[in-house]
């Protein structure tokens, strides 16, 4: 079963490669699932007050899911942009899920901006960064990318850079850019989007 | 929404500010676009946004585990609307429970819904829930009795990269004992026939040698029609004789667990001693009195219990 999931997975991104976008779809909803199967066994294995970092569960699942000796730069790249982004839309859609059931308690716990003063954005939630982040990818999708695999995806500004391609300045330059356009979008929602 | 080429100088100007000490950053935006103070502004706003955001998003998201306490929120179902599990498909989580994962699913062979319990990875755990599942899976399906939920399939079939152990079983729609109790206590006649009901199917049981041992209000269904359904012999002893001679399980609930089997150590002669179990879950039924003590329980109501 996991070899031949492995072989699936590597012959899917090598579709993708080849332009195949039912293949890139499929690998969506395999890591998806995947991924989302691991969270909820990890929450329910742990201890209170465990967290769960993404980042071992894309890791983890590149590992798991690939076959790393047949498996490109390129796509090695891609995979984890989709994990990253799968990643994302777990946490939003337990977010919601969360919101929806109006209930206490700190299942979802976003740390966002832990060493914050003033009034400032907090404790925002993870559906709202969600959104300032599908803004600013329209403006400028390389940042968006690079938020999405930083944050969600918990990769380091290096292997961040290896991914993109490019240097790890320029990484650091628009990382910067990107966190103070995200974090004026949270605290002044009104921000940077008047034209 | 900002054009691109007005986001390019936005990011050339933030980036030159930044190379600067804080008081020259002013003066530098000022020289830089001294006839386009919305450019400038934009900037100012960024470089003041980014003096602020210190350490925001700077660690990754993380998910915090919390207490499986009734306070805490449902835990996070591994199966969703819509996914495989061999032949059914996945159509409502139900909930979870120790052991595993309760869902709603449709058998696409006969098109009929059914309710599937789904063994997920318990870790340490791991190989006492797998006897527990086996175990319900082979009480139940020796079981026929209108009152104990009955088993259709039990298998293993892949989900996402795993295998996974599941028992589908009859989905009894309606509402467990537990909930219908929270909602206040039920007329004496109601409860009555509820409680001959347990009564009828532990006999049935009992005969065939099965001790359920985890009688509780959570482990009754009573559907729309009010008919009572058992369910969960996950800790039911297969074999009755050699059970008589054991302690009971430390699972089971102190206030649910009838005398004969609470005094551990005068155990019963016979399984029929076990049959005033489902007394205790009844008893509440009338005076929701937790203790199960009988103490505020209204004289006729037990007068009735006793007489049937």
């Amino acid at each position: 079963m996991a070899q031949s999931g492995t072989r699936a997975v590597t012959a899917l991104l090598h579709a993708w490669t080849k332009g195949d976008l039912t293949a890139r779809d499929r690998l969506f909803s395999h890591v998806y699932v995947d991924l989302r199967g691991r969270a909820a066994r990890y929450l329910r294995r742990e201890r209170p007050g465990h967290s769960l970092q993404p980042a071992d569960l894309v890791h983890e699942a590149y590992l798991r899911l690939t076959d790393q000796q047949r498996v490109a730069w390129k796509n090695r790249s891609q995979f984890f942009g989709v994990a990253s982004q799968m990643m994302r839309r777990i946490l939003v859609d337990r977010a919601r899920a969360h919101q929806a059931t109006k209930r206490s308690g700190a299942w979802l716990n976003v740390t966002l901006d832990e060493g914050a003063i003033q009034s400032q954005p907090r404790s925002c939630d993870v559906i709202a960064l969600d959104r300032a982040l599908s803004e600013l990818s329209a403006l400028d999708p390389r940042q968006g990318r690079l938020v999405e695999l930083r944050y969600f995806g918990g990769l380091s500004l290096e292997e961040t850079a290896t991914l993109l391609e490019i240097s790890s300045t320029t990484v650091k330059r628009e990382w910067r850019i990107a966190k103070a356009w995200l974090y004026r979008r949270l605290a002044m929602p009104t921000a940077g989007c008047r034209d | 929404m900002i054009p691109s080429d007005r986001w390019t100088q936005i990011k050339a100007l933030f980036a030159e500010a930044l190379d600067r000490v804080p008081d020259a950053r002013p003066g530098f935006l000022a020289a830089a676009c001294p006839d386009d103070a919305a450019l400038r502004e934009e900037v100012e706003a960024l470089l003041a946004a980014d003096a602020q955001a210190a350490s925001f998003i700077e660690s990754p998201a993380t998910v915090m585990a919390v207490a499986n306490t009734a306070e805490a929120p449902p835990t996070m179902p591994s199966l969703h609307a819509g996914d495989r599990l061999g032949p059914y498909e996945i159509v409502d989580f139900i909930g979870a429970g120790g052991m595993g994962e309760v869902y709603q699913a449709r058998d696409a062979r006969l098109g009929r819904h059914v309710a599937i319990k789904v063994l997920v990875d318990a870790g340490a755990r791991g190989r006492e829930t797998l006897e527990r599942f086996n175990r319900e899976a082979r009480a139940a399906s020796a079981l026929n009795h209108p009152n104990i939920v009955t088993i259709y399939d039990v298998g293993r079939a892949s989900s996402g990269q795993e295998s996974v152990g599941y028992i589908a079983m009859e989905l009894v729609e309606g509402s467990t004992l537990r909930c219908v109790l929270s909602k206040g206590a039920l007329p004496a006649h109601q409860l009555l026939d509820i409680a001959v009901q347990i009564a009828n199917a532990l006999a049935t049981a009992h005969g065939k040698g099965i001790v359920h041992r985890d009688l509780k209000p959570e482990n009754i269904m009573i559907n729309r029609e009010g008919h009572a359904k058992v369910l969960d012999f996950g800790l039911a002893r297969i074999d009755a004789p050699s059970w008589f001679h054991e302690e009971p399980v430390a699972t089971a609930r102190p206030v649910e667990v009838s005398p004969p089997i609470q005094a551990a150590h005068t155990v019963p002669a016979s399984a029929s001693e076990a049959i005033p179990f489902p007394s205790k879950p009844c008893m509440r039924c009338c005076v929701r009195d937790r203790s199960g003590s009988g103490a505020v329980a209204h004289a006729s109501h037990r007068r009735e219990f006793q007489s049937r």
